[in-house]
């Protein structure tokens, strides 16, 4: 017997295992009642609650003096100080698209929006996925190293960095692998044509940034690659027990790193010499203070077991925090990445949320927005581009919201 | 002026039940379709009570949209919410111990047949290939009306097909082989 035949005798022995039920319409029918009473209570609490605002705000209205708070940018970043905004989108962000890759961390050029993925099987190369956002499909999938960790997008190149094999933490054994191999490098993708340009030896390979004229890799100690030959020009120790997470921009090479006493060390590196210029320390529950730059600062997200999590806005300047933002519903679980563009600072968490904070009034715009498949499912990674914002799931996708 | 009133009195309470005529038009859909979905609902969780809990949301989710029913066909529509509302990783959780408090009733038989070994393999699919198999070949639809009913493309429906088969064929060779 074929194949089809079994499967076909096997689907109709077993047909008989589950019997209609008589009331089972009738059960429906209650359900539907109670689901259609229960809707018309919600809309009338909304409508209600709709009248009781409006008669509030109405009166208001008006009489409003003060524009609403804007930190002032510092002038010798260079960077123009961004416009009071006044037509801020207040609208939730809406899924455009959802593509199927498992994504731990995103980056956007101009060529496309790139992901990397983990080998599903140890000592198999990694994927570095690259999607057309015309299409919002899968247009390549280039094999990079054993263990890609982080990518960064420049703009004709795509920078992937490749951990070692069995993790990123100074046991590993080192000695035991080819550095300039499939692990613990740093490989060069040509954005337009998809081809391995070149591999960098680095130790123990961990957060890679680019910007400030370079790239700047997170290994054993912070390397600084010139892109114009594809070498190792500088080498330099973080603060605390070593950097987590880099950022290049506002005038520096911003690092996090951890004390061991519950507190993010944020490093300022001067990034034409890579030496430390000062540190600012932020009470945090754990040491993933991931880091961005952006609208003329440094954002770096805090997490708290005893208040809300919240994102820490850093003045190149005076180096220190000129504001903490709390995001409400990011307690206690924690955020995982902050990233910044399209006018905003978006924070993903470990419950799968993702919100957007306005840098000119340093508030949250809206509730956060739930991506991924119920329960939630954490949100690795976040990167804007091409008028969007694109979300790393661990439900196996990559979210493109409006 | 007191009929008036009994007349306002009757609408105002009317407001707070569904329309008839809407649950008339649903009830007949489910009349039809009742059997068939009970049945592709345990192909699709493998457990009778969790089915039956599937088709009962099923047709709650789809009173509310039964405007959007009339343009795509009533048969696709209805299991492409199921297999949704089936993919929700809550849904799951509530059908397995829903699964594990009814352990003993008789729809989940287990025996030692030799031809069930086929059918634990089909249960032991992921639930996308399991969908697409029970389709396939319990509703016998093709692989256009399959993608159309799972809300997927044919090369979806392909793939799954081709995984599936061959995690059963695996499963038949090792049941030649014992």
């Amino acid at each position: 017997m074929s194949i089809d035949n079994e499967i076909r005798k096997a689907l109709e022995r077993h047909e008989s295992d589950v019997q209609t039920q008589p009331g089972a319409w009738h059960e429906v029918e209650r359900s539907i009642g109670r689901s259609h009473r229960r809707r018309l209570a919600v809309m009338g609490a909304c409508a209600a609650l709709a009248v009781a605002g409006a008669a509030i705000a109405l009166p208001r209205i008006g009489t409003r003096s003060q524009p609403a708070p804007i930190i002032s940018q510092p002038p010798s970043t260079g960077k123009p100080s961004p416009a009071p905004s006044t037509t801020k989108n207040s609208a939730q962000p809406k899924v455009i698209a959802k593509i199927p890759v498992n994504a731990i961390a995103l980056a956007s050029n101009q060529n496309a929006i790139w992901a990397i993925t983990q080998p599903s099987v140890a000592g198999k190369p990694g994927t570095l996925v690259k999607i057309d956002a015309a299409t919002n499909r899968v247009i390549d999938r280039i094999q990079v190293g054993v263990a890609p960790v982080a990518l960064a997008a420049t703009s004709d190149s795509v920078w992937v960095s490749n951990g070692p094999r069995c993790g990123a933490a100074p046991s590993c054994s080192h000695g035991a692998t080819p550095a300039s191999g499939n692990e613990n490098s740093v490989w060069r993708i040509d954005a337009s044509n998809d081809r391995v340009l070149a591999r960098i030896p680095v130790a123990y390979a961990g957060d890679i940034a680019a910007g400030e004229g370079a790239v700047w890799v997170n290994g054993d100690r912070l390397y600084k690659i010139d892109p114009a030959t594809n070498r190792v020009v500088l080498r330099a120790g973080a603060p605390g027990n070593g950097a987590v997470h880099l950022a290049a921009g506002a005038g520096y090479l911003w690092t996090t790193s951890s004390s061991g006493q519950s507190e993010t060390i944020v490093g300022i590196f001067d990034p034409k010499d890579l030496t430390l210029v000062g540190t600012v320390r932020i009470p945090t529950r754990d040491t993933f203070g991931d880091v961005t730059t952006g609208n003329g600062s440094a954002w770096v997200t805090t997490n708290s077991s005893t208040s809300a999590s919240a994102l820490a806005r850093i003045d190149p300047i005076s180096r220190r925090v000129t504001v903490t933002i709390t995001l409400p519903d990011a307690a206690p679980i924690g955020l995982m990445s902050v990233t910044s563009g399209q006018g905003f600072v978006w924070a993903t968490s470990v419950r799968g949320y993702l919100w957007r904070v306005d840098p000119t009034t340093n508030k949250p715009l809206g509730g956060p927005v739930l991506i991924g498949a119920a329960p939630p499912e954490n949100a690795p990674d976040a990167v804007t581009g091409f008028g969007s914002v694109w979300v790393a799931s661990a439900d196996g996708h990559v979210w493109r919201l409006s | 002026m007191s009929d008036t009133v009994a007349t306002l009195t009757e609408r105002a309470i009317g407001v707070f039940e569904p329309p008839q005529s809407r649950l008339d038009h649903l009830g007949a859909w489910f009349e039809a379709e009742y059997e068939p979905l009970l049945r592709f609902a345990y192909f699709l969780t493998g457990n009778a009570s969790a089915a039956e809990d599937l088709v009962h949301d099923t047709f709650v989710r789809l009173y509310r949209a039964e405007r959007r029913i009339e343009e795509s066909g009533f048969r696709a529509y209805a299991r492409r919410t199921m297999v949704n509302l089936h993919r929700s990783r809550f849904r799951r959780i509530m059908a397995e111990r829903r699964a594990m408090a009814a352990s003993h009733e008789p729809s989940s038989r287990q025996t030692d047949e030799p031809q069930d070994h086929i059918w634990q393999a089909i249960r032991g699919l992921p639930r996308g290939q399991r969908a697409v198999v029970a389709l396939r070949f319990y509703e016998e639809l093709s692989e256009q009306e399959i993608a159309s009913a799972l809300g997927v493309s044919i090369g979806t429906v392909k793939k799954q097909m081709n995984r599936a088969m061959s995690s059963l064929r695996v499963a038949l060779e090792e049941r030649s082989e014992s």
